[in-house]
């Protein structure tokens, strides 16, 4: 059965970088982990609800958040994870697999001997007698292309003589070969590695969710088994809960060999942000209205939520459409798609209409 | 049952003792007379394609005899570096195994490099995860923008290679082990300037005519190159197994483009004063054309490469007051195994067919001898090399119908590049063709 998580950026298997601890000083009162993250988010807020790495060569990973400070990745990682933040890539850095300095330096290397030390040489093809050799090989009077060969001139590219591309040649070990691979060496630590060998980190950009504002007004965050964020009055499943429920569901009905159905709905980019929520609730409070008790409404991200509706197949669905459409003028901005789901094909399909929605 | 037995006594009458022992008084009378017909039909092709066997198989056995087991093994003194150049196109079925039996042929010191002349197919994504599997650029993989045909792709892997030696093999082949080693022994020879490996046939199971080339190859290719090797008379290195002196390929620009490369390379190899030599234990294993259409193609090319390179390009082997003797002996024997006996045995089994049934006893004469030859020989190849198969003796009763045959055809291609007719071969790029001389 396909897990229903939020896709992942595919990255190379030695990814993960452990959060770093804040250093300890020696007077000042060491905040704990809550409080700190706390005061992130409060930074985050006072900087309009977003949070961009800048590119400092000697800030860790290469970049920096600023007043946040450079080690405050970790916290930010667990932020996003709790939906107090949303994530959004930005960058990726290579690390060095023995000391994960990101500041490497990256050349093409002699795959016999691994030396640096390479020569590139265009190759030429002579077509009247064959023959192949570096270009200089062919230098005659005047800048012509002369084959030592035959000694006949080389005049039109593509009718008498080609190119046959780059030939490096080892200065260490004479080594030729066509296609160089790539070596890298830490600037710090001088470790000499592959290119595939060398770890990688994400960097990401950050953006206050409501969660995350809600939990900065009030000071502190919420529970982290705290299931449900609301909007104004009404409570719809966090992001990561609301997933969680719905494989819960496709589990059941694998076993119970019965359906659910699953209806998105999407706003459009006019009702994005933390500010512009009150239309979204309206349309939501209205249609949570119409809706059974074991119907579940959860948030997909902050313009996407999505209802679930266990033990509902095709018929079950169209009278969810019908009550949806009738809200119609409340929910001018929306966009509705319906997936009822009995196969682990149909998950396929939930999935991309949870995740694979237009901008 | 009468036609039977007249046939039945038609076609083993060479066996009636009285029968033979009128051919056997009849010999020496007819040798004494110097009978232009009997020296055309018997003495010479005896003494061309029948003696130097037999004396090949006396020395052969006399120093068994004296070293006391069957062949002393020997090793080269050193290991010096060799470069395997493999071009190849379209070769995405055995571009693996021909890699992985070079990097499994034992020898320590080796760099294989591969050409790939613009295919078409995933033979380079084969030859790069082979070659990744290796590791630490064992194998070279160097892949051409577009196809300019086997002589300049080899000439890429002769440009890139830094071996002493420079071994080519054909991107089908396999290498058996040891034969690198054995590849090298003859270059101890200071004058040594190119070996040829023995080419032995991989897929002689996979039909009556892959049967009888296993055959043909024992006889042409193994027993005939040992006799000539051993009187510097080798006349090809072949592109399928051949190993050079690198600074020969080098200071020669590498292979000239257009048909008959390894000829060529051969011929001005032997103009250079170079002995070429045949090592009979370094054996590459190669598959042969399966149909007779396949088979056709390929030695109506050979036969095209011999009249154009042999004969035109090199015809001034001839003036041996500039290249000796030896090699003007080669040019006639060229002309005379390859053209003249032809044309003579054909025009008499015409002459024969036309006169009718008073000379079928003859034509039954000559097969029954073509035939006890060709078994003499095949035990000879047999016991020096090991090949054919002791299954494959029985053809040599289909051997003389398929040379008559295939050299049929054969005569017909030479007269065709002789008048200059249908120029151009598919293995020459049209864009090479137009720039390279058309000898």
């Amino acid at each position: 059965m396909n897990s229903l998580t939020r896709p992942v950026r595919p990255v190379t298997k030695k990814t993960t970088v452990e959060a770093v601890e804040f250093p300890r000083s020696g007077s000042a009162p060491v905040p704990s982990a809550d409080e700190r993250r706390v005061e992130i988010l409060r930074t985050i807020a006072r900087s309009g609800g977003t949070l961009l790495p800048t590119r400092v060569p000697h800030a860790k990973f290469g970049h920096s958040f600023g007043e946040i400070g450079d080690d405050a990745a970790g916290d930010l990682a667990y932020l996003a994870k709790r939906d107090y933040l949303t994530e959004k890539f930005f960058d990726r850095v290579s690390l060095c697999p023995t000391c994960s300095g990101h500041e490497i330096n990256l050349r093409e290397v002699c795959p016999s001997c691994g030396s640096s030390h390479l020569k590139d040489e265009k190759l030429l093809h002579h077509f009247r007698c064959g023959f192949v050799a570096p270009v200089t090989a062919f230098a005659g009077d005047g800048g012509q292309h002369v084959c030592p060969k035959c000694n006949a001139h080389l005049s039109h590219l593509g009718r008498d003589h080609d190119r046959l591309g780059s030939a490096y040649t080892c200065a260490d070990c004479a080594t030729s070969f066509q296609d160089p691979p790539v070596g890298a060496v830490c600037l710090s630590c001088g470790t000499a590695s592959k290119a595939d060998d060398l770890l990688h980190a994400d960097v990401h950009s950050y953006k206050l969710t409501s969660l995350g504002a809600a939990a900065a007004n009030r000071g502190t965050l919420y529970e982290q088994d705290d299931e449900f964020l609301y909007l104004g009055e009404l409570p719809v499943y966090r992001p990561t809960v609301f997933l969680e429920l719905i494989e819960q569901e496709a589990r059941r009905i694998k076993r119970y060999k019965s359906a659910f159905s699953v209806m998105v709905l999407q706003w459009g980019s006019g009702s994005a942000g933390t500010a512009d929520q009150a239309p979204i609730a309206d349309s939501l409070r209205a249609l949570r209205s119409q809706l059974r008790e074991i119907d579940l409404l959860g948030q997909i991200d902050e313009r996407s939520y999505g209802i679930l509706l266990p033990g509902t197949e095709k018929r079950g669905a169209r009278v969810v459409e019908r009550r949806a459409a009738a809200i119609a003028p409340q929910a001018a901005a929306c966009r509705s798609d319906v997936v009822v789901v009995k196969s682990p094909d149909d998950l396929r399909r939930l999935e991309a209409a949870l995740f694979e929605r237009s901008p | 049952m009468n036609a039977l037995a007249d046939l039945f006594s038609l076609l083993f009458a060479p066996f009636d003792p009285v029968v033979l022992h009128e051919l056997i008084v009849a010999v020496p009378l007819l040798l004494a007379s110097f009978d232009p017909v009997f020296l055309a039909i018997f003495v010479i092709p005896i003494c061309r394609f029948f003696v130097p066997d037999v004396c090949i198989w006396v020395a052969h056995t006399v120093k068994r005899i004296r070293d006391g087991t069957r062949g002393t093994r020997l090793v080269p003194a050193r290991t010096p570096l060799v470069s395997i150049v493999i071009a190849g196109r379209n070769e995405a079925e055995g571009i693996a195994g021909t890699l992985r039996s070079v990097l499994g042929c034992g020898y320590p010191n080796l760099e294989i490099i591969y050409v790939d002349d613009g295919s078409d197919d995933d033979t380079v994504q084969t030859a790069r995860r082979v070659a990744q599997a290796a590791g630490r650029a064992k194998i070279r993989v160097f892949a051409a923008p577009r196809r300019n045909g086997k002589p300049s792709a080899l000439n890429i892997g002769i440009a890139l290679a830094r071996g002493e030696f420079i071994a080519i093999i054909d991107a089908d082949c396999d290498l058996q082990y040891g034969s690198i080693q054995n590849w090298l022994l003859p270059f101890a020879d200071p004058l040594m300037g190119a070996v040829a490996a023995n080419l032995r046939v991989r897929n002689s199971r996979q039909s009556w005519l892959t049967r009888l080339q296993e055959c043909e190859y024992a006889l042409n290719i193994t027993l005939s190159r040992l006799w000539r090797s051993r009187v510097d008379f080798l006349s090809i290195v072949p592109g399928a197994g051949g190993m050079f002196r690198a600074e020969i390929l080098k200071d020669l620009g590498g292979f000239d483009t257009g048909l008959g490369d390894d000829t060529d390379m051969t011929l001005k190899l032997r103009k250079q004063g170079w002995r070429l030599g045949f090592a009979l234990e370094a054996v590459v294993w190669t598959d042969v054309p399966v149909t007779s259409r396949a088979l056709l193609r390929q030695r109506t090319r050979w036969e095209r490469n011999m009249v154009k390179i042999r004969l035109r390009k090199h015809g001034d082997l001839a003036y041996f007051t500039r290249f000796g003797l030896r090699n003007a002996l080669l040019l006639l024997d060229l002309l005379l195994v390859r053209i003249v006996l032809p044309v003579i045995a054909i025009a008499a089994l015409a002459m024969i067919a036309v006169n009718g049934p008073a000379e079928t006893e003859f034509v039954v004469h000559m097969y029954w001898l073509s035939v006890v030859g060709a078994l003499i020989k095949l035990m000879i190849a047999r016991d020096i090399a090991s090949t054919p198969q002791p299954a494959r003796l029985v053809t040599a009763l289909a051997l003389p119908f398929y040379r008559v045959v295939l050299r049929t055809f054969l005569l017909l291609a030479v007269a065709r590049e002789a008048l200059r007719l249908g120029q151009r071969h598919a293995y020459v790029p049209l864009h090479i063709w137009r720039e390279t001389p058309h000898w």
